[in-house]
């Protein structure tokens, strides 16, 4: 069976800046997905997210075990993933800010 | 239209009504309690009752019974972080020092 994380198809979001290469997973409902991704945005990241409330039950599922035993600490939305080797859980800006050298 | 549809306006007034009846001040960012307003509405028209929309639940009431909007979590996260886990509720305390809400942690066990 392939990766549930491969199988998903993400949007993408252009940006200027390639690199870290970045991926969210967002809830479509979620206030700080929204604002988190807009903090990519507009310091100019190129990313790809996936609303993971929008994904078929069963994927969604698979989808977060497997973001699960990648990585620790994965307690709340949204996730940021960075060149697929770790992730930030939640938006607080300072934190993407020190991270993502803006 | 389904009666027991609901709008983000719908969602709004649930958001209002909860505020007033417990004492809460609503997140004064407008855009940010309309994104929350719709993810609310969204749920309820998805799983047919309110469901946290900062958390991904399994959309069976009994089990989600506890990230039912207003959750569980929102007294305990009220006392330490001064707002809901969604920033949408906040104390009267933590409004007055007129901090932005941020991601706090996740009290429910078993993360995302």
């Amino acid at each position: 069976m392939s990766s549930a994380l491969d199988r998903i198809e993400y949007t993408v979001v252009s940006g200027g800046k390639q690199a870290p290469v970045l991926t969210v997973f967002s809830l479509s409902t979620c206030g700080f997905c929204k604002k988190a991704q807009e903090y990519l945005g507009t310091n100019g990241f190129a990313y790809r997210y996936v609303y993971l409330d929008q994904l078929d039950f069963d994927l969604k599922r698979e989808a977060k075990q497997e973001l699960k035993s990648r990585f620790s600490n994965l307690p709340v939305f949204p996730v940021l993933v960075i060149d697929d080797t770790e992730a930030l859980s939640g938006f607080v800006e300072e934190q993407w800010a020190e991270r993502l050298g803006i | 239209m389904d009666a027991k549809h609901k709008t983000p306006d719908d969602a709004k007034a649930f958001i209002q009504a909860v505020a007033e009846k417990n004492g809460w001040v609503i997140n004064p960012d407008d855009d940010f309690v309309g994104q929350i307003a719709k993810g609310l509405a969204v749920n309820y028209n998805t799983y047919g009752y309110y469901l946290c929309p900062c958390r991904d639940g399994d959309g069976v009431r009994e089990a989600d019974q506890d990230i039912i909007c207003p959750c569980e979590y929102l007294r305990p996260d009220h006392e330490e972080y001064g707002h809901c886990l969604c920033g949408l509720f906040l104390s009267s305390r933590f409004a007055a020092t007129g901090q932005e809400p941020r991601s706090i942690p996740e009290r429910r066990p078993g993360g995302i």
